[in-house]
């Protein structure tokens, strides 16, 4: 069936299967493999992406739900070579291991900050109790979460 | 394995309540965080799925003479944000808290938690110990309202036709010095599922207990009340005696099944521990 929504700031429309997941189609129609999928059952968090704003797991979502909404990736934080500030921070307090949870801690952790702009590191470590990483022991991306908070 | 189906979105309550009254199986779907989860584990029963997110008439949460009304569609992220004071945010705050994660809980919603009706629905509970009712909808039946305790009837079964359309839950907001415990056990705090959940509100007058509610997830096939202590502390101080009596006939209530998170015995001791627990802690409180 037809939808029609904005994928990081870009307007499109499309034909998609009803039971198309939006981090299918994300991934496998528009080619935006940085959102990814890890457990597929809607536990660790590989998958987050913004609908209107706030982070939600795209593996629990149609994409035919996101109909006339706006959809922010991974993808769409930089501002061409500028990385986003939350991107900054990881790379500078190396908020990563493999590298495979990074996109959806990323886009968790900004939803935190715009609900929350100078939380604790138990509200960070609460907040994330949806995003796995299964290398860093969440040491250092609870501290570039903070880093972030503190340049703000 | 994920199978075909038409898909409709709704934009207003009347056409859902169209939607639901189509020919063939159909399913309302609202955050989806059950349903898209199993539908990967096993085909959807359905040929048209009904998405329930654009109706804004399930959205509100309302409050009006003493009574409170949560839409249906209401997110378990709002009903944490909500500040209601007393009991009601007593067991719901703490309920939500213990609601998956952040991620999930703005999707998820109440009416959706409660259609789903698994045993242990974190929603269940406090709304059961809040004595809410469901409110139904349909193109041709009107509209009805159901005791929650009615509502749920087997494992994820409840007493909703295929063509109704779950629109809000309601109850009377407790008065001010109602007291109330909640606690969910599982096996960690993050995003797990209930191994014994437990909600209660009591009104004590006099020393005595005027009327307690004490309700259970996870350990029958649906959340339930268990009026047998209730009716043991009725008009009785709380002392470590009615206390015990209580918890140990609540224990004999619940109905619990062994499965991977734990084993139905351990279930009952933990139903006992947690209404005694409860209790105590109820007594103690405003002394």
């Amino acid at each position: 069936m037809k939808v029609s929504f904005s994928v990081n700031g870009a307007e499109l429309s499309g034909d998609v299967e009803p039971r198309t997941l939006l981090v299918d189609f994300l991934r496998n129609d528009l080619g935006l493999t940085g959102t990814h999928v890890g457990c597929d059952t809607s536990q660790c968090g590989a998958c987050v992406v913004h609908l209107d704003g706030r982070s939600i797991k795209s593996c629990t979502l149609l994409a035919v739900q996101a109909e006339g909404m706006q959809v922010t990736t991974i993808e769409g934080l930089a501002d061409g070579d500028a990385l986003h500030p939350m991107q900054a921070a990881f790379r500078e307090e190396h908020g990563l291991q493999c590298g495979f949870c990074t996109p959806g801690m990323i886009m968790s952790a900004i939803d935190l900050l715009q609900n929350n702009a100078a939380p604790t590191e138990k509200e960070i470590r609460d907040w994330l109790e949806g995003n796995l990483c299964r290398c860093t022991g969440y040491q250092n991306i609870v501290k570039s979460i903070q880093t972030n908070a503190k340049s703000q | 394995m994920i199978n075909d189906f038409e898909f409709t979105q709704p934009r207003d309550v009347s056409e859902a309540l169209e939607a639901l009254a189509e020919k063939g199986r159909v399913m309302p779907v609202a955050g989806g965080t059950n349903v898209l989860v199993n539908m990967k584990r096993a085909p959807l029963e359905t040929d048209l799925l009904v998405d329930l997110t654009r109706l804004e008439a399930l959205e509100p949460i309302l409050s009006d003479n003493g009574r409170i009304r949560l839409g249906a569609g209401v997110t378990f992220a709002r009903l944490l944000e909500w500040r209601p004071g007393g009991a009601v945010e007593g067991l719901m705050g703490p309920m939500c808290v213990a609601f998956a994660g952040p991620l999930i809980r703005n999707l998820a919603t109440v009416g959706g938690n409660l259609c789903d009706a698994s045993a242990a629905a974190d929603a269940s509970p406090p709304l059961l110990a809040l004595d809410a009712c469901v409110e139904l909808e349909s193109a041709t039946g009107g509209s009805r309202t159901l005791p929650l305790p009615a509502f749920f009837q087997g494992v994820r079964k409840t007493a909703r036709r295929a063509t109704e359309l779950v629109t809000g839950i309601e109850f009377s907001k407790p008065e001010d010095d109602e007291r109330w415990f909640y606690y969910k056990l599982g096996k960690r705090k993050a995003d797990a599922i209930s191994i014994v959940s437990i909600a209660m509100t009591v009104k004590l007058a006099g020393g005595k207990v005027e009327r307690a509610r004490i309700a259970l997830g996870a350990v029958a096939p649906f959340a339930m009340r268990v009026p047998e202590a209730e009716g043991i502390l009725q008009g009785e101080p709380l002392n470590d005696s009615t206390i015990a009596a209580a918890a140990a006939t609540a224990a004999r209530e619940s109905r619990p099944i062994d499965d991977f998170r734990a084993t139905g015995a351990y279930r009952r001791q933990m139903v006992e521990a947690l209404v005694k627990r409860g209790l105590n802690e109820v007594a103690r409180r405003g002394k």
